[in-house]
C-alpha cells in the first residue's frame, strides 16, 4: 500500500516538474524576443566572456578576429545610429546623409575595438549585474553591473537602454560615473570647431581602419 | 543647495589654461610612459591579489578621517557617523585597515573630501588644472585638496623616510588601479580632452554621491526615422 502512494506520488512529482520543464523552455524561447533589460545585458556578458575564454589565444593574437567576434555578439543589443546621433549633437543635423551614415560606420568600428580591446585584458574579475532599474520613461531603463577586480575599488557600469520595437538596446555606457557618450560628445564637438566635421569623420576612419 | 552653482555641463569645459595644461599633461604623460606605468605594471605583476587588495585597504583607511569630516560638513550625520565606525573597526580589528572588516559587516566605503564639500556648498569647478605629476585638478579641487592633506595621519609622522615611501607606494598602487583603463585612453582621438571630460564628469558626479541630476534626455522616439 505504501509503496503504492509512494510510486502515485513520484509520478505525480514527475508529471508537474515535467510540466515545469515545458514551461520553462517555452519561456526562454519567448524571453529571446522580448527579453527584460537585465536579461539582455548579463546574456550578450554571458556570451562574451565564454567565448574569449573558449579561444583566449587566437583572439590576443589576431585583433581582427577578436572585433568580428564583439561585433557579432553585441550588434543586436546596442543602437549605434542612436549613440551617434547623441555623441554629434547639433552637428548630427547639419551633416548630410552619408556623412551621418560614414560616422555611424566610423564611431561603431571605433567603439568595438576599444570594448574588444578592453574585455581582453579582463581576467580573473568577478561581474555581477544588479536588476534593471527604471528611466525616466517605460521605455528607458539602466542595467548596473559591478566589477571586482583584486587590489581595485569596485568599477560600476551602468548600460542605459531604451526599448524600440519591443527590444531593448543600449544607446549609451556609463563607467564609474562617467557616460561614454557624454565623452565622446565633448571631445569630438572641440575637433568640429576647430577642423571640421569633414576632417572628424576622415579621422575617425582612419582610426577605424588602422 | 546646489541652485546658482557655478557648474558648466562637462562637455563644455571651462579650461581658459588649455594651452598650459596641454604642456603638463605631454608631461605627465611621457613621465608615466617611461616611469609611473612600468611600475606599477610591475607592481601588479609581483604583488598577488589579496596583498594589493590589503594594500589598497590600508590607504583607504588612512585617507578615511577626511571622508569622515567631509560627511559631517555636508550635514550628512548618519553617514558621518557610520564612516567614523568603520574607521574605528577597521583601524583596530581590521589590523590598521588592511582587512576590510566593516565593508564585510556591511558598511560600504564612501569617498568624501573638501573639494566635494565646496561643490555641495555651491561652489563652481573654477578652471580646469593639469597639476604635474598629480594629475587632472580644478581651481575648486586643489584648495580643497591642500586642505585634505592634514586630515591624513601620514602627514603628522616625523620620519620623512617614512612620509615619502608610503607617497610612492599609494602613487604605485594608485597609478595600478588604472592600468586597465590605459587603452581607452590611448585610443581617443584627443586623449587630453578625454581625461579632462571624464574628470569633470566623475567630480559632478561624487559631489552627488553618484546621482548626479540627469541632463535632459533627447525625446529617442522622434528620431526613429532612419
Amino acid at each position: 500500500m505504501k509503496i503504492q502512494t509512494l510510486a502515485a506520488l513520484l509520478l505525480a512529482i514527475a508529471s508537474i516538474s515535467g510540466v515545469y520543464a515545458k514551461d520553462a523552455t517555452s519561456s526562454t524561447k519567448a524571453t529571446t524576443q522580448q527579453a527584460s533589460p537585465d536579461e539582455v545585458i548579463s546574456s550578450v556578458a554571458a556570451e562574451l566572456l565564454a567565448r574569449i575564454k573558449q579561444d583566449r589565444e587566437a583572439l590576443d593574437k589576431d585583433p581582427q578576429r577578436l572585433y568580428a567576434m564583439v561585433d557579432e555578439v553585441v550588434l543586436p543589443y546596442f543602437d549605434f545610429p542612436l549613440m551617434s546621433r547623441l555623441v554629434l549633437g547639433p552637428a548630427w543635423d547639419k551633416a548630410d546623409q552619408a556623412q551621418q551614415k560614414r560616422f555611424i560606420d566610423g564611431f561603431k568600428t571605433l567603439l568595438i575595438k576599444t570594448y574588444g580591446n578592453a574585455l581582453l585584458q579582463y581576467s580573473n574579475e568577478s561581474v555581477s549585474f544588479a536588476e534593471a532599474e527604471p528611466g525616466s520613461k517605460p521605455t528607458r531603463a539602466s542595467v548596473a553591473s559591478t566589477i571586482q577586480s583584486p587590489g581595485s575599488d569596485p568599477v560600476t557600469m551602468h548600460y542605459r537602454m531604451r526599448q524600440k520595437d519591443g527590444q531593448w538596446l543600449v544607446y549609451d555606457v556609463v563607467v564609474d560615473n562617467i557616460s561614454l557618450v557624454t565623452n565622446y560628445r565633448g571631445t569630438y564637438a572641440s575637433e568640429i570647431k576647430r577642423a571640421g566635421l569633414e576632417s572628424l569623420i576622415d579621422k575617425l576612419e582612419k582610426q577605424a581602419a588602422g | 543647495m546646489l541652485a546658482g552653482c557655478a557648474h558648466r555641463p562637462a562637455h563644455d569645459p571651462s579650461d581658459p589654461l588649455e594651452s598650459v595644461n596641454r604642456g603638463i599633461y605631454a608631461f605627465n604623460m611621457t613621465a608615466d610612459k617611461y616611469v609611473m606605468r612600468p611600475v606599477a605594471k610591475g607592481y601588479r605583476w609581483a604583488v598577488p591579489g589579496f596583498a594589493r587588495t590589503g594594500i589598497k585597504n590600508l590607504f583607504q583607511n588612512l585617507g578615511y578621517p577626511v571622508t569622515i569630516v567631509n560627511q559631517y560638513l555636508q550635514g550628512k550625520l548618519a553617514d558621518g557617523t557610520a564612516d567614523l565606525g568603520r574607521f574605528l573597526i577597521n583601524s583596530t580589528l581590521g589590523i590598521g585597515g588592511l582587512v576590510d572588516v566593516a565593508g564585510y559587516w556591511g558598511l560600504p566605503a564612501h569617498d568624501e573630501d573638501f573639494g566635494q564639500t565646496f561643490g555641495r556648498w555651491g561652489v563652481g569647478e573654477g578652471w580646469y588644472l593639469m597639476l604635474p605629476f598629480l594629475g587632472p585638478s580644478t581651481n575648486r579641487d586643489l584648495v580643497g585638496m591642500v586642505m585634505d592633506g592634514p586630515l591624513n595621519p601620514t602627514y603628522y609622522s616625523e620620519n620623512s623616510t617614512t612620509i615619502w615611501g608610503m607617497s610612492v607606494l599609494n602613487a604605485i598602487q594608485t597609478r595600478a588601479q588604472y592600468l586597465n583603463a590605459d587603452s581607452l585612453l590611448m585610443q581617443q582621438l584627443d586623449p587630453y580632452a578625454f581625461m579632462r571630460n571624464a574628470y569633470l564628469q566623475r567630480r559632478w558626479s561624487a559631489i552627488h554621491d553618484g546621482k548626479p541630476p540627469l541632463e535632459a534626455e533627447p525625446d529617442f522616439e522622434v528620431f526613429d526615422d532612419f
